[in-house]
């Protein structure tokens, strides 16, 4: 019982770094309807914005934190400029292999800056590791707290944003219909910006969690995140707000009960179920079933 | 625009086919022997290239600052294997097809050495890998090894465990997809069980995964003595630490894949593991090796160095025993190898071309640095 819940604590832990990750993918799938392959690539970027300006210019860490978040938020909105918007008009296939470009080029582009390079990096112990016994000999320590409390703050930011502010309505409305919102005097363009300002900014957040907790930097350290949360996000509903918070927590339980049970097949475990979720629910857990207009 | 673009398209054809026929057709100069070296000079595991290259470089220029072997200049062509198997082999095929190299030092990890040597054999290349699988030599006449054996390695820690810690109980943690990690788990485990001991639990993880508290979580609830992860240095860094985070306080035992200067000390303080040679051996030549590569790169030698620098003092040796350089009988020469003072020390093959000589080293890791504890014979 007491190695249930400290697995299931594991779980969470990384279950909502997923969920921060994922709600990028959902969020611009909601509005322009691209997978953004490029997503977990801004978790690198986050990390190394991090490590570059606490290891080389004594940045603080929480000024770090900011820093990564604004340098992916500014990063996702080049991208969209740069490479998505030119194609908006065109077959969405071709933005699809556009965002795999981006992703290569992101991380080649990482691989080959002098001050990144190819080798792994350590990230510093921003605080010292401390545990706290809960009952028996299930612990957290402060790292999980933290990672914790910091994605949940910033879910519930964004659920504030997109529910009570003009611009959280201006996004919904382009999302349900962009020419209709177009109609209605919404700048769709820059409703898009602001979306990929949002989700690169969750994405650099997710790169310095990650870097906190797991401490081992590299240019292709976001893909396999990225990977994962591409798929909870899928399991969640793509496109909902709430099914990728939920998704990515639950993939991150599973994922870790998995491990636990059987670490061998861990990994193909999650698949089989989002594989059962899609059969009877093909939009996700909680996305909308869409009709094909005609 | 279209005809500038298809001119430029054919203008550059035809310089990278010329390109490719130059060095094709390059050949060997005369006065020159030309030896591959296959390392990861970057990514996860670069620091294990980095050693390689360094002692390789260290020993060529070494001999031909004496004038070189048969009167020719020992020439080193490095490629890059990135960590990555099939990116080893290409290496192993465009330095035996393309360079034309007499032989090969390396590839260094297991994994690798599994897909690059088959390619060494077929060409009648010999090879000399720093890879402790002991699956990589058997039934290959022209592969060689300049290191003792997981098989060795894991029967000594395991030894080590049971009758100097004293420890009963002992549970592990391993990469399934390295070849490496797996062997020395399973020989580790085998003769810890075989002296009466018990193994509490086996895990294992995905390559390329950060997370281990599952598997951790699992281990500190079955409260084993020791806790053995013969991972590569970078995930042994994080499994350490989180070893810390979910409680587990067993004693941590490592395997020579920890030895880099990227090695977390803070973190694994206390941990034992492998190795191939300690910095504090009287012996003549390890005590040369170690001052002269502390001498031409001002740090201390780590053991991918030592096993780098004896298998191209394998293959020299052999060159010169040989007076050829002709792969055959090269093979031969290397085979006859017997009592060669490395810096590891004396090496003589067995039939598979291992050197069943050289001792393993226990070190531990205290305070910021690693001290020698003990020797094992083989």
């Amino acid at each position: 019982m007491e190695q249930l819940l400290s697995q299931i604590i594991n779980g969470v832990q990384v279950g909502t770094i997923y969920a921060l990750i994922a709600l990028g993918y959902t969020m611009v799938y909601g509005i322009v309807k691209l997978i953004n392959f490029a997503h977990g690539d801004l978790i690198m970027v986050g990390s190394y914005v991090a490590y570059l300006s606490i290891v080389h210019y004594q940045v603080p860490f929480p000024a770090a934190f900011l820093l990564a978040m604004l340098v992916c938020g500014s990063l996702g909105v080049l991208m969209d400029r740069i490479a998505y918007k030119p194609l908006r008009a065109r077959p969405r296939l071709y933005a699809l292999i556009t965002a795999m470009g981006v992703s290569l080029f992101l991380e080649h582009g990482a691989r080959n800056l002098p001050f990144i390079g190819p080798s792994f990096r350590r990230f510093p112990d921003v605080f010292p590791t401390q545990n706290y016994v809960l009952t028996g000999s299930v612990t957290v320590t402060n790292i999980q707290l933290f990672n914790v409390a910091v994605a949940v703050a910033l879910m519930a930011l964004l659920q504030y944003v997109i529910k009570y502010t003009r611009v959280g309505m201006a996004m919904r409305a382009a999302s349900q219909d962009p020419d209709a919102a177009r109609l209605m005097g919404i700048n769709v363009d820059r409703v898009i910006a602001t979306t990929f300002a949002i989700g690169g900014m969750l994405a650099g957040a997710a790169g310095v969690l990650l870097a906190v907790a797991y401490p081992r930097l590299s240019p292709y350290m976001g893909i396999v995140p990225g990977l994962k949360a591409f798929v909870a996000a899928v399991f969640g509903g793509i496109g909902s707000i709430p099914g990728a918070m939920v998704g990515g927590l639950i993939m991150g339980v599973v994922e870790t009960l998995a491990t636990a049970v059987y670490s061998q097949v861990a990994e193909g475990v999650f698949f089989v179920i989002l594989i059962a979720v899609l059969l009877f629910r093909p939009a996700g857990l909680l996305g909308q079933p869409t009709v094909e207009k005609a | 625009m279209f005809r500038n673009s298809r001119i430029l398209s054919v203008t550059l054809l035809v310089v990278m086919l010329g390109t490719s026929l130059l060095t094709a057709c390059g050949g060997s100069k005369a006065g020159e022997i030309k030896i591959g070296s296959i390392a990861p000079l970057t990514g996860p595991i670069a620091t294990y290239g980095q050693s390689h290259k360094n002692a390789v470089d260290l020993l060529a220029e070494q001999i031909n600052a004496k004038g070189g072997v048969l009167g020719k200049t020992i020439v080193i062509l490095h490629e890059d294997d990135q960590g990555d198997p099939v990116i080893g082999a290409n290496a192993a095929q465009k330095l035996i097809e393309q360079d034309k190299v007499v032989a090969i030092v390396g590839p260094i990890p297991s994994r690798i050495g599994m897909a690059a040597s088959p390619i060494a054999q077929s060409a009648g290349v010999p090879m000399v890998v720093t890879g402790t699988n002991p699956d990589i030599t058997p039934g290959k006449s022209f592969v060689f090894r300049s290191c003792w054996t997981d098989d060795f390695q894991g029967l000594v820690m395991a030894k080590f465990a049971y009758e100097e810690l004293g420890a009963r109980t002992a549970g592990i943690l391993y990469d399934l997809g390295n070849d490496y990690a797996k062997s020395v788990s399973e020989i580790f485990a085998n003769t810890f069980k075989a002296l009466g001991g018990s193994i509490t639990t086996v895990e294992t993880h995905p390559t390329d995964v950060t997370d281990f508290r599952a598997q951790l979580t699992n281990i500190k609830a079955t409260s084993p003595d020791v806790f053995f992860f013969p991972d590569f240095y970078n995930d042994a860094n994080l499994i350490g630490k989180q070893a810390r985070e979910v409680g587990l306080t067993a004693q941590m035992l490592g395997a020579d894949g920890w030895d880099s200067p990227d090695l977390d000390l803070a973190t694994l303080d206390g941990a034992y593991y492998t190795s191939h040679f300690s910095k504090e051996d009287p012996r003549a030549e390890t005590r040369a090796f170690v001052s002269d590569f502390a001498a031409k790169y001002g740090s201390e030698p780590d053991l991918l160095a030592i096993m780098g620098y004896d298998a191209l003092l394998i293959v020299l040796d052999a060159i010169k025993r040989a007076d050829s350089t002709e792969g055959a009988k090269i093979r031969d020469a290397m085979a006859a190898t017997a009592g060669l003072a490395g810096a590891q020390g004396n090496i003589s093959f067995d039939e598979n071309g291992d050197p069943r000589t050289l001792p393993a080293a226990i070190l531990q890791i205290k305070g910021g640095t690693t001290t020698y504890v003990m020797s094992f014979e083989p």
